[in-house]
C-alpha cells in the first residue's frame, strides 16, 4: 500500500517537472532572434522567405550568379569556410550548375578584393552589398 | 492544395498496401493504427515506385506516376471488391473511465499543442539547416529537375553532393512530393510534421495492446514532447524517420513476442526492411531484429524442426525483399560509407578510438543529464532500468532488452571503427541524433517495465485491448 502510495506520489511529481520542462523549453527561443526570424517568415512572401534565412545580400548575389552562369555550366565557389552552410545553400540554389574543383567554367569569390585566379578574367562583378566577383575561364564563351 | 493532394496519394496508396498485407497475414488492426501505418507504407510504396523508375529508365513526371497510381488503386478496388478485406476495429473512446477523462484530456491538450507548435514552426520556413540542405533537399532538387537520378550520381564526388552513397529514402519522397507541388522547397518541410503526426498515432495503436489508454496517452504525452524528438520534426532529416521506422518496427516485434500474431511479425519485418533505405544506421536494427527472432525461436522451441523454418523464413523474407533493390544497386555502383571505410580500419585506429572511450561517455552523460534535448527522459529512463533491474532479463522484456543490448552494441561498434576523423567530433556531432534513433523504443521499455506497478497504485487505467 506504502509502495503504491509512493508510486503514485512520484508519478505527479514526475509529470509536474516534465511539463514545467516542457512549457520552459517549448517557448523559449532555442536561438538569440528565432522568434524576430519566425515574424518576418510570416510577414514574407514564397520568394522572400528563402532571403530572411540566408540573409539578403548572400542571396540576391546567388541570384546574381544565377543570372548569369548558364545551366550545366561548372563553377568553383569560395570566400567562406569549406562544406560551411554559406557553400552548401550556394551548392544547393546554383544547381542545374555543377561544382568542379578541377577546372571549371566559373569561379564565384564572395566578399574580400578582386583577385583574378590565373587562366580566368573577371566576368561581371556585384556590388550591391558585400562584394562578389565572377570569374570566366580563358577561351570560353557565355 | 497540391501538397495536400500527394499526402492524400500516399495515404491512398498505402492504404491498399496496408489492406493487402493485413489481407495476406490475418492482421486486425484499429483504424488509427490502419491510417497510421498506411502512410509509413504508402511514403515506401512512393520511394520504391522512384526508385524502380529509375532502373527501368522511366522519367520521373506527375504523369507516369499516376498512371501507375491509378493502374494500382483501379486493380487494388477490384480485389477488394471480391475479397473483403481485414476487420478493421474502431477506436472506442467509451471504454475510458467518466472519471478519467480529464486526465485524458489534459493528455491530449499537451499533445495538441505541440503538433501545433511543430506545424507553427514549419510553415513559413523553407530547407535552411545544413544537412537538410546538403543531405537531402540537393538530391531532392537534382532528381526532380534531371527527371530521375543522374548517371553516375553514386560517385559524384563530395564536393558536388554530400554522402552519394547514403540511402535515398527522403529525397526520393520529397522528389515525389515536388512531382505534385513543382518545386518547392517551402511546403515540402510539411512532410516532416506529418510523419511526427503518423508516428504519434502508430506508436498509440500499438501501445494499446500492452497498455490501458490512460497509460499509452501518458506514453505518447511524453514521447511527443520531448524537444529532440519535436526538433527534429521541424527540419528535414532522416533521423526523424528512422526513429519513426525502428521504433513501429520494434513495437510490432513485441507485440509478436506477446501474441505469437505471425501477421505482426511480418509488419514487423516490412518496417526494419523499410528502415534500411533511410539510414545505413538501421542495418544494427535489423540485425538485432533478427537475433531476437532467432533467439525466440530457440527459446520457445528449442529447435528448428517441422515448419519452424518456414516461419523463420517468412518472417526474415519481407526485410530481405524490401532491402535487396538498395543494396543491389550500391554494390553494383560500389559505394563507399565516407565514415566507416572497412578498407582502412587499423588496429592502431581502433585502439586510438578506444582510448577516447571517456570522451564518449562524457559526452553521453551530457546528453542524459540535458533537460534541453531531452527534457528529464534519459533520467526517468535509467532510474527505471535501476529500480526494475531484476526484471530485465525475464519473460517477455528478455527479448527488448536483447535487441537494446545488440542495438546499443552496434553503435558502439560503429563509433570504435570511425575512420574519417577523430571520435569527438563523430560523437560531438551525432550522439544527440544517435539518442534520437533509440527515443521510441526506449519509452516503450520504460513504461513497459513500470506498467504493472502504476497499474496497480493509480487504478484505472483503461482497459488492454
Amino acid at each position: 500500500m506504502n509502495n503504491s502510495r509512493t508510486i503514485k506520489k512520484t508519478l505527479i511529481v514526475v509529470l509536474i517537472v516534465w511539463t514545467a520542462i516542457w512549457l520552459f523549453f517549448l517557448v523559449r527561443e532555442d536561438k538569440d532572434g528565432q522568434y524576430r526570424v519566425l515574424g518576418d517568415l510570416y510577414r514574407s512572401n514564397d520568394e522572400t522567405k528563402v532571403k530572411v534565412v540566408y540573409g539578403n545580400d548572400f542571396y540576391d548575389f546567388l541570384e546574381f550568379c544565377r543570372d548569369n552562369i548558364p545551366a550545366g555550366a561548372t563553377y568553383e565557389i569560395y570566400g567562406f569556410e569549406k562544406y560551411s552552410i554559406d557553400e552548401v545553400r550556394a551548392r544547393y540554389l546554383l544547381f542545374p550548375a555543377r561544382v568542379d574543383t578541377k577546372n571549371p567554367d566559373f569561379k564565384i569569390k564572395y566578399g574580400g578584393n578582386a583577385e583574378v585566379p590565373s587562366g580566368y578574367s573577371e566576368f561581371k562583378s556585384y556590388n550591391k552589398g558585400k562584394r562578389g566577383y565572377l570569374y570566366l575561364r580563358r577561351g570560353n564563351r557565355i | 492544395m497540391s501538397f495536400i493532394l500527394a499526402v492524400a496519394y500516399l495515404e491512398i496508396t498505402g492504404v491498399f498496401v496496408s489492406l493487402f498485407i493485413m489481407k495476406a497475414v490475418k492482421y486486425r488492426c484499429s483504424f488509427l493504427e490502419l491510417i497510421s501505418l498506411s502512410f509509413l507504407f504508402g511514403s515506401m510504396a512512393a520511394v520504391l515506385q522512384l526508385f524502380i523508375y529509375d532502373i527501368l529508365g522511366i522519367e520521373f513526371t506527375l504523369r507516369n506516376i499516376l498512371i501507375f497510381l491509378f493502374i494500382f488503386s483501379a486493380c487494388s478496388i477490384c480485389f477488394f471488391v471480391f475479397n473483403k478485406p481485414g476487420q478493421i476495429r474502431t477506436l472506442s473512446w467509451h471504454r475510458i473511465d467518466r472519471s478519467l477523462r480529464g486526465t485524458a484530456n489534459l493528455f491530449i491538450t499537451g499533445i495538441t499543442i505541440q503538433v501545433l507548435w511543430v506545424f507553427f514552426l514549419v510553415l513559413p520556413t523553407p530547407v535552411y539547416s545544413h544537412d537538410a540542405v546538403a543531405n537531402y533537399a540537393l538530391k531532392a532538387k537534382i532528381f526532380f529537375q534531371s527527371g530521375g537520378i543522374p548517371t553516375g550520381f553514386f560517385a559524384w564526388p563530395e564536393s558536388q553532393v554530400a554522402h552519394s552513397d547514403y540511402p535515398l529514402f527522403l529525397p526520393l519522397l520529397m522528389t515525389w512530393i515536388y512531382e505534385f507541388t513543382g518545386f518547392n522547397d517551402l511546403t515540402v518541410n510539411l512532410i516532416m510534421p506529418c510523419i511526427y503526426v503518423v508516428f504519434l498515432g502508430a506508436f498509440y495503436a500499438v501501445l494499446r495492446r500492452f497498455f490501458g489508454i490512460m497509460y499509452s496517452l501518458l506514453s505518447v504525452f511524453l514521447l511527443a514532447t520531448i524537444p529532440q524528438l519535436f526538433d527534429y520534426a521541424t527540419i528535414i532529416h532522416s533521423d526523424l524517420l528512422l526513429t519513426v521506422f525502428v521504433s513501429c518496427a520494434c513495437l510490432y516485434m513485441m507485440v509478436y513476442i506477446r501474441s505469437e500474431d505471425k501477421g505482426s511479425l511480418i509488419i514487423s519485418s516490412f518496417l526494419f526492411g523499410i528502415a534500411l533505405w533511410i539510414k545505413n544506421e538501421a542495418i544494427v536494427f535489423a540485425a538485432a531484429f533478427l537475433a531476437v527472432i532467432l533467439i525466440s525461436f530457440l527459446r520457445k522451441e528449442g529447435s528448428f524442426r517441422g515448419n519452424r523454418w518456414g516461419t523463420i523464413v517468412s518472417s526474415f523474407l519481407p526485410l530481405i525483399l524490401i532491402a535487396i533493390p538498395w543494396f543491389a544497386v550500391k554494390f553494383y555502383t560500389g559505394t563507399v560509407n565516407s565514415d566507416i571505410d572497412m578498407t582502412t580500419i587499423t588496429a592502431t585506429g581502433v585502439w586510438e578510438n578506444i582510448k577516447d572511450i571517456p570522451i564518449l561517455l562524457n559526452l553521453f552523460q551530457q546528453e542524459v543529464f540535458g533537460p534541453k534535448k531531452w527534457n528529464i527522459f534519459w533520467v526517468l529512463f535509467f532510474s527505471v532500468l535501476i529500480w526494475k533491474r531484476r526484471s530485465l532479463w525475464k519473460k517477455e522484456i528478455f527479448y527488448l532488452t536483447t535487441f537494446l543490448t545488440i542495438a546499443v552494441a552496434g553503435y558502439f561498434t560503429g563509433y570504435m571503427i570511425t575512420t574519417g576523423a577523430n571520435i569527438f567530433f563523430y560523437v560531438n556531432t551525432t550522439i544527440s541524433r544517435f539518442m534520437l534513433h533509440f527515443v521510441g523504443i526506449c519509452m516503450f521499455y520504460m513504461m513497459y517495465l513500470a506498467w504493472s506497478d502504476v497499474k496497480e497504485a493509480v487504478g484505472r487505467m483503461g482497459d488492454v485491448r
